[in-house]
């Protein structure tokens, strides 16, 4: 520990008190990665405050340190957000998880962003309301982390993306001013809420957010649409959207991640299923069946071998569960996995589903895909061993592969995980260098000295040349 | 031109055009105002220095459609009515209406951002746009966001460019996220004593409220304005439900049964009614036979969603002739008002601190000319978020030439 990292962490101490800091190597392993494990780097200290005032108290000691902060919540995210690049000191929001209030009139909830979003879930169960993204990892990730990484989840597909549900915030910028976005539409001024969500913590640390509430849907119908293969699973989805349609969620499984969720929980898939579709439609019962039935036409016009039907809340739910715990089992393929996010016109999927198979082949990586169909949104997932280099090196490449394809074919590099350490070098290729200047604009201005999530988002110099 | 008085008017129809624009206008010192359909001019402060205006009417060309991907990309000049048609031929359409469609521009809504109806339901304008074009207050090109609805790559430069009002950059390119075409739209309405009447109506429906795009309270001269039919009411209630013509129809005899059991009578608008008054409605206060634009103050309210009622009654307070919309569930109410016999400064200072009694903000969307207001007395006093807009300025527009005096930015 350096003299100056030492003397921060006593103050630390001092502000937080000594049980809601740790600085012992052995406690900081658990901080060195969050989702993406193929980057890892020790912070010099952990820190739990519990309310804004002690954040801005631990951002004002960092900075006058001129220690790099990283906001954390549940470090689910998956494309290296939360790694403290070069140490520094992971400043967690774990602690401050209170729901200060659920407005039901005004259709809002109030919550610290530690919150993790399945909590605030349960929480409006009974009032007719939920908080609409529901991203896989949505039982322990915090709403804190959903607004850094702009989270998504299936729902998206009708329901919009975490930045349609955050309507007002409060933060704590790098200098420890407190700005405080109240949830009023408000034309004077520029849209800092709009700035702030998706920004992976490189502007500010967000301790409060005012969420926007969804009225329940009157009903459901789920469906689970088993094809022949991915070409003919997108292309249904693809004119499901096409039709004019936009069912809650329209979520892609291909056959190896099929055979792999069979293989763990048995839920009755065939495992020569070329590819697995499922589909929720939600809103008025009145008018779910005549929709069901034009979702059904097209499956078969894409010749599904079977559509099932949820007729029960435990069977729709079950059908979610083998959507759910998918990436869990994927545990079972190989010590490791890497999560790709990449995303494209929704036409244009099939296109890159056949890329991946291409891919997969080339780097002799297995490639097993999940998608948030409907959004043209895919997360290929490559199994691997960390343990062997060579291994490693070409999962990095396969996944570089995958996003070039998304930009070539009109997408991004990341539809709701992020850019993180992960994607850094590929900004480059996404966007021209006057776009990045621009980019480097809203840091500078937010943060001229990088004291937040340093490394991430934007290629910084100051981690090339160490702090 | 009444705002500007422009020392010339140029209209690029490229972006070419447009980066030689700005870049001229830069080294000769002069202030770019960049205008659209020229149907918000009387939204922001009163231009401050002499400059050109740089008219992006001219490039209106759609760039892309890929209907099936339910985007589009157009040139910021296009107007709201031609795209609206464009989207109509494939079944779609952009759910939010921008009054005078047919002369306002994409880019002009975009950089303005209206108060519309159906916020309620669709959210703001800027939820739908994915990407952007801009040209900054240096000349460079850039792009922000991208074609694909879901996109976290990088900064949200879209939406630092939404309700910027031209001030950090020239929109050139605008792609958007629209939607399908509902298959039916009915809207009831229902004549009221009293606003704490119709906040009652709105709760007996709140529950139900994912067919709901609009619920709006007209009242004072609103009522005649917005109905197509004549009402002796002070208050009347419209509900504007848009879905599948099942769902529709369900949700009509849900509303309908609802109030009549609060002793109310709910009507169903015609076809033709219901036509005119969504119109009328998206128009409101700016409509040809509404608004004038040498007389009319037009206020946007807003406060805690609780509080709507409460802040309309205070501006109804504030001036008893005022012609008001209420947005309920949106905290928004739009005024238009006639202090004729106040001076318009003194009038909001008035106003402003009723609408500050209920925990509420006030914005001048419009303006007579000869008011010639200031940034403060348009948008309120200098807030402490301010300070951190400027530095983004500062960056994309470093010697203000963009719209000077027009946003929250410099001394007024």
């Amino acid at each position: 520990m350096t003299p100056t990292i030492d003397s921060l962490v006593r103050e630390l101490k001092g502000l937080l008190t000594p049980e809601n800091v740790l600085s012992d190597r052995s406690d900081l392993i658990a901080y060195e990665c969050d989702g993406y494990t193929i980057a890892k780097a020790l912070p010099d200290a952990v820190v739990f405050p519990r309310s804004t005032a002690q954040v801005v108290a631990v951002v004002r000691a960092c900075g006058r340190a001129g220690v790099p902060i990283v906001p954390r919540g549940a470090a689910t995210s998956l494309a290296g957000g939360c790694l403290p690049v070069g140490g520094g000191i992971v400043l967690m929001l774990t602690r401050m998880r209170r729901i200060l209030k659920i407005d039901v009139e005004s259709r809002l909830a109030h919550v610290e962003t530690g919150v993790p979003n399945i909590v605030l879930g349960r929480a409006l169960a009974g009032t007719g309301f939920h908080y609409a993204p529901d991203p896989s990892s949505q039982g322990a990730s915090t709403i804190g982390g959903n607004i850094a990484t702009n989270a998504g989840g299936p729902h998206t597909l009708k329901y919009g993306v975490t930045l349609n549900h955050v309507v007002g915030l409060e933060a704590v910028l790098a200098d420890g001013t407190i700005v405080t976005v109240e949830p009023i539409p408000d034309p004077a001024g520029l849209d800092l809420v709009g700035l702030l969500v998706g920004s992976e913590g490189t502007l500010a640390v967000i301790t409060k957010a005012w969420l926007k509430l969804t009225p329940d849907p009157q009903d459901y119908r789920t469906l689970r649409a088993i094809f022949e293969s991915v070409d003919d699973a997108s292309s249904a989805v693809s004119d499901v959207i096409g039709a004019g349609l936009i069912p809650a969620a329209m979520e892609l499984m291909d056959q190896g991640i099929v055979e792999v969720v069979e293989q763990a929980y048995g839920f009755g898939f065939p495992k020569d299923a070329g590819a697995v579709v499922i589909i929720e439609l939600d809103g008025p019962s009145v008018a779910l069946d005549s929709q069901q039935e034009r979702i059904l036409e097209i499956c078969r016009r894409w010749h599904t071998r079977e559509v099932q039907s949820a007729t029960t809340p435990a069977e729709r739910e079950l059908l979610w569960k083998c959507r759910k715990t998918a990436v869990g089992a994927v545990g079972r393929l190989a010590p490791s996995y890497c999560i790709q996010d990449g995303v494209v016109p929704r036409t244009r999927l099939p296109e890159l589903m056949a890329a991946v198979v291409r891919i997969s082949a080339e780097f002799r990586i297995r490639i097993v895909n999940v998608a948030h169909a409907g959004d043209g949104n895919v997360h290929p997932i490559l199994v691997f061993d960390e343990r062997d280099a060579d291994q490693v090196a070409r999962v990095v490449k396969a996944g570089e592969a995958i996003l070039e394809e998304c930009i070539r074919l009109g997408g991004s590099i990341t539809a709701e995980h992020g850019i993180g350490v992960e994607k850094l070098a590929l900004m480059t290729r996404q966007f021209s260098p006057s776009s990045l200047e621009a980019h480097g604009h809203i840091r500078s201005s937010f943060d001229p000295t990088e004291l937040l999530n340093r490394g991430k988002v934007l290629p910084s110099p100051k981690v090339e040349s160490g702090r | 031109m009444r705002w500007f008085d422009p020392v010339e008017t140029l209209a690029p129809t490229d972006v070419t055009g447009v980066v030689s624009a700005v870049r001229d206008a830069r080294e000769r010192g002069l202030v770019v105002y960049p205008t659209g359909g020229g149907t918000a001019l009387g939204f922001g402060g009163w231009p401050s220095a002499k400059g050109l205006e740089l008219s992006l009417a001219g490039l209106d060309k759609i760039v892309d459609y890929p209907a099936r991907d339910l985007t589009i990309t157009v040139e910021p000049g296009l107007t709201l009515k031609s795209l609206g048609e464009m989207l109509a031929r494939e079944g779609q359409w952009l759910p939010v209406g921008i009054p005078n469609a047919d002369r306002a521009t994409v880019g002009g809504a975009v950089s303005s951002e209206p108060p519309y109806p159906g916020r309620l339901r669709f959210g703001s304008l800027r939820d739908y746009v994915l990407g952007l074009s801009i040209v900054d207050g240096r000349g460079v090109e850039f792009t922000a966001g991208g074609r694909v609805v879901k996109n976290a790559a990088g900064y949200n430069l879209c939406r630092l460019y939404s309700g910027s009002l031209g001030t950090m950059g020239v929109i050139t390119g605008v792609t958007l996220m629209v939607r399908p075409r509902p298959g039916a739209t009915a809207i009831v309405t229902c004549s009221l004593s009293t606003l704490e009447e119709g906040k009652a109506l709105f709760s007996t429906i709140r529950k139900d409220a994912a067919l709901l795009s609009t619920f709006a309270l007209l009242s004072g001269r609103a009522v005649a304005q917005v109905l197509p039919r004549a009402s002796a009411s002070p208050i009347v209630a419209v509900a504007i439900l848009d879905g599948l013509k099942e769902e529709v129809g369900w949700m009509v005899d849900r509303v309908i049964s609802s109030w009549r059991s609060d002793q109310r009578i709910p009507e169903l608008a015609d076809e033709a009614e219901r036509d005119l008054l969504r119109s009328r409605l998206s128009d409101f206060p700016f409509g040809p036979s509404v608004f004038d634009p040498e007389r009319d103050l037009v206020i946007e309210a807003n406060g805690p969603i609780a509080a709507t009622i409460e802040l309309t009654a205070r501006l109804r307070e504030t001036d008893a002739e005022a012609s008001l919309v209420t947005h309920c569930g949106c905290g928004t109410v739009v005024a238009c008002c006639r202090p004729e016999t106040e001076d318009p400064t003194s009038f909001l200072t008035r106003a402003r601190a009723a609408v500050s009694s209920v925990g509420g903000r006030l914005c001048v969307r419009s303006y007579p000319p000869g008011a010639r207001l200031n940034r403060d007395a348009v948008f309120g006093p200098v807030r402490e978020e301010w300070r951190l807009a400027q530095r983004l300025k500062d960056r994309f527009d470093p010697q203000d030439i963009l719209n000077r005096g027009r946003f929250i930015f410099g001394a007024p």
